[in-house]
């Protein structure tokens, strides 16, 4: 086994023992940081969640040792009184005869909630609601912090492109520009086709959509020494294509399996601009 | 990026200064996360450690402008440090996340898929830290250094240690990047 091979194992290995933070995370993060705004010396954290929730069952259990019957029978009578009232405003206003006999039923006397209570379960309301709801609508989605389907920019400066390179990891393929000096400035947007329109003539590449990354004050020429077209076959990542590079703009073409969501940022020693399209 | 920080600090500093930072953060999140994953082996622990340093890194982030290596590097730093103090000082966390026993000594025969996974749990956490860094992560050694908190020639030698470790045989020359 080479040490390219034992390098790529890690890196499968350490891929297969993590996984993308849950988005979550960074609304919990979020908040936790901004919830006091303005304020410099964030909160204190919460207290582990297992002690929450054990503090939380206790008071749930003592609670209804405590007050279980009354509590049963008022909870019941809300819950009724609930559904009967979701059930009015869920109806179709037209049907007068059938929310006529109805409002009655939806002001429940403490005479008739005892015998009601046991058999209180079944809830009219989602039978009540007939109505069309529209088709819910899919649109790509970006799971992973910070991708996104539309396009990315950054980056800034004069810069020589010296080697590209792409990689397959669990949720993502990755494609890689590295630099001598800084990353230049980046445009990198999604397309629905493999077909580019670089200042050499059409190409197309394979894969069935595509993503077009353009640096401007940048080039190759003289120090590129990485493949000008490779095809790795991986997921996502069907064939990745040096463009086009002149008069500082430099375009690379990416050919996709599907359209997909994407992250392009940049690491820095050696700079590189890395695009992360997701699997 | 942290120069444009710095203007727009004379502008509209609080705002600017967490937009900002908020930017660093997220772009940065995926690779805290895996970090503070692999050094505690346990996702909620790592959820956890990842706030904790977020909330931590916001309190010195004055410390970082101006600084050389930019945001990651730095965040992830306090990431690490965050993980050993968890594993140090958390009691329910250090149960959590209890080693198993001495590892058996590593086969002659090359370790692969399963069985390389395996022996990457069986390691410390601050070497599977160091392999995360520099194998998954793809940073330099000097930014392995600068996570781990040591020089970069104890980091390339605890680089080298904990992969020799995965596989006897790895020529030291090789590491060298």
């Amino acid at each position: 086994m080479s040490q390219r091979q034992l390098d790529e194992q890690i890196r499968q290995a350490f891929s297969a023992l993590t996984r993308p933070p849950r988005p979550q995370l960074t609304e919990r993060i979020r908040v936790g940081l901004w919830a006091g705004a303005g304020r410099t010396v964030p909160p204190a954290p919460p207290p582990p969640l297992a002690i929450v929730v054990a503090v939380l069952v206790v008071v749930a259990v003592v609670a209804a040792l405590v007050v279980g019957p009354a509590a049963a029978r008022t909870a019941s009578a809300f819950g009724q009184g609930v559904n009967a009232a979701v059930a009015r405003s869920l109806s179709p206003p037209r049907s007068a005869a059938t929310s006529a006999p109805r409002t009655p039923a939806a002001t429940p006397t403490p005479a008739e909630t005892p015998t009601a209570a046991p058999t209180a379960t079944p809830t009219p309301a989602p039978t009540a609601t007939p109505a069309p709801t529209p088709p819910p609508v899919t649109p790509p989605v970006a799971t992973l912090p910070g991708f996104s389907c539309s396009t990315q920019s950054g980056g800034g400066g004069q810069s020589t492109m010296s080697t590209a390179r792409v990689g397959a990891q669990s949720g993502y393929d990755r494609f890689v520009i590295q630099f001598a000096g800084p990353v230049p400035q980046f445009d990198v947007s999604l397309q629905g086709s493999p077909s580019f329109s670089p200042s050499g003539g059409p190409v197309t590449l394979q894969g069935a959509a595509g993503i077009v990354v353009v640096l401007h004050d940048a080039t190759g020429a003289g120090a590129y020494s990485g493949p000008n077209d490779v095809t790795p076959g991986y997921p996502e990542i069907r064939e990745a294509r040096l463009l086009s590079d002149s008069q500082g703009v430099v375009e690379w073409g990416i050919g996709i399996a599907h359209a997909a969501c994407f992250h392009a940022w940049v690491l820095t020693g050696p700079s590189r601009l890395v695009v992360d399209i997701a699997t | 990026m942290i120069g444009l920080v710095a203007e727009d600090a004379t502008r509209d500093m609080a705002r600017s200064d967490r937009d900002a930072f908020t930017e660093e953060l997220e772009a940065a999140l995926d690779a805290a996360h895996r970090l503070a994953t692999v050094m505690l082996r346990d996702r909620a622990a790592a959820d956890d450690a990842v706030q904790e340093a977020a909330l931590k890194a916001w309190r010195k982030h004055g410390q970082l402008r101006g600084g050389a290596g930019g945001f990651r590097p730095w965040f992830l730093s306090i990431v690490a440090n965050e993980c050993r103090m968890a594993r140090r000082t958390r009691w329910w966390h250090v149960v959590r996340v209890a080693e198993p026993p001495e590892p058996p000594p590593v086969e002659e025969a090359a370790v692969t898929g399963s069985d390389l996974r395996d022996a990457v749990l069986r390691l410390e956490p601050g070497d599977r830290a160091a392999l995360f860094c520099f194998f998954y992560l793809d940073l330099p050694m000097e930014e392995v250094a600068r996570v781990l908190g040591v020089s970069p020639s104890a980091a390339r030698s605890r680089v080298y240690r904990a992969a020799r470790r995965l596989r006897p045989e790895l020529d030291p020359s090789e590491v060298e990047r």
